[in-house]
């Protein structure tokens, strides 16, 4: 079964058109990305923490990640939109 | 005894003169003490009428003091960050940064922060040096939230670390470099701090040479800040050195006056010892004039004979 399963996954890859598999990743890297910047540097988007401080040194190293992220949280209309637009609905 | 001494109580109860008190008659006895004040008044210095600063100096045979600077430790962490910017970006960046850094100086809780680090910083280079560390530090809150820190501060670090790796992973298999976790400067920061903050952590919490010394009067308002304090503190499970009772009055009182404050004294005196049983309890006098060095060796006496 295994190996079956395997040639399975073989194909699935291999036949991605749609690059889904890349998409995916894409994706998941995003949420951890944003995931991090809210835990690090919510104080820019107006929640201060006890931690703010000690994320300092960590902002010449992010900046322009920082300044990525903190524009999509302003132009992002609705966080429900945001998150179904990335969801993959195809069957 | 624990090793490294908070000393804690209502602001103006006597912290800086106790614990000066303290450090010395723990030197006299052959220990060799590090005094720390973290005090922004820095009453360390006009106590020993010399400036100590934030260099450890040393002021009698084994007793050393040091002043931690809140505003100056906060300042060479950034000026840390600026050069570290300079490594990395264009002028124009540098200047947005350099407003970010300046807003964030400004914030309320930099001065703490900056306080804390250096904290931590002076236990994990020091505890081997000292058989005694003595924080002279400010009204209790303030070190409540000092030594649950390191708690806090680890639990944010490891999520940070872990989210980091994550993403870099996923960036690995994007574009299929597979230097970016190894080479990751976030990490690398991140790790330092989660390696400053465990060792900080081991000496002051797992080794148990933690120790809390209250200082309070023999007076409602005190003891009644105590008693709360007491308690958030065995909740954080921080371990109780010893009550300290500074400026009772002395024995033979004259007038209707000092009979009648004297009696009162007595009655807290007693409940004191009543409700914190079981821990060392330091009965200090009060004294006729200003608190100076030779003042700080006869308290200091009242700290040696347990």
């Amino acid at each position: 079964m295994g190996f079956l399963n395997n040639i399975k996954l073989f194909f699935e890859g291999a036949l991605d058109f749609n690059s889904r598999a890349t998409s995916k990743l894409e994706l998941a890297y995003e949420e951890e990305m944003e995931e991090f910047m809210i835990l690090a540097f919510s104080d820019i988007i107006g929640i201060d923490m006890p931690t703010t401080y000690y994320a300092l040194e960590m902002y010449p190293y992010l900046y322009s990640e920082i300044g990525a992220w903190q524009k999509m949280s302003v132009n992002r209309k609705s966080v429900w939109e945001d998150k179904f637009s990335k969801m993959d609905m195809d069957p | 005894m624990s090793k490294i001494l908070f000393f804690g109580g209502k602001g103006g109860v006597g912290k800086t003169s106790c614990s000066s008190a303290f450090a010395y008659a723990r030197a006299s006895e052959g220990h060799k003490v590090l005094l720390i004040s973290t005090d922004p008044a820095h009453s360390v210095s006009d106590l020993f009428e010399r400036k100590i600063g934030s260099d450890i100096v040393q002021l009698k045979p084994n007793l050393y003091a040091t002043e931690i600077n809140p505003e100056e430790e906060s300042e060479k962490y950034f000026s840390k960050i600026r050069s570290s910017i300079r490594k990395v970006y264009s002028v124009v960046i540098i200047e947005e940064i350099n407003k970010q850094l300046d807003a964030a100086k400004l914030s309320p809780g930099t001065n703490e922060s900056a306080l804390f680090d250096r904290m931590v910083e002076i236990i994990n280079e020091t505890s081997e040096d000292y058989d005694f560390i003595v924080f002279d530090t400010a009204p209790t809150g303030h070190t409540l939230r000092l030594l649950t820190l390191p708690q806090l501060l680890s639990s944010w670090v490891d999520v940070l670390l872990s989210k980091r790796r994550k993403t870099m992973q996923y960036k690995e298999m994007l574009t299929g470099d597979r230097t970016l976790v190894k080479n990751d400067e976030i990490i690398e920061i991140l790790m330092k701090r989660k390696k400053n903050l465990t060792k900080a952590r081991e000496i002051l919490i797992d080794s148990g040479k933690l120790g809390f010394v209250f200082v309070l009067n023999a007076e409602k308002l005190a003891i009644d800040e105590t008693i709360k304090a007491t308690r958030t503190l065995k909740d954080n499970n921080i371990p109780i050195a010893a009550y300290v009772v500074n400026r009772l009055l002395p024995e033979e009182v004259t007038s209707d006056f000092w009979t009648h404050k004297k009696q009162d004294e007595a009655k807290y005196l007693a409940f004191i010892e009543r409700e914190f049983k079981g821990t060392t309890i330091y009965k200090i006098p009060l004294l006729s004039t200003d608190m100076k060095e030779a003042q700080i060796e006869e308290i200091a006496r009242s700290f040696m004979d347990e």
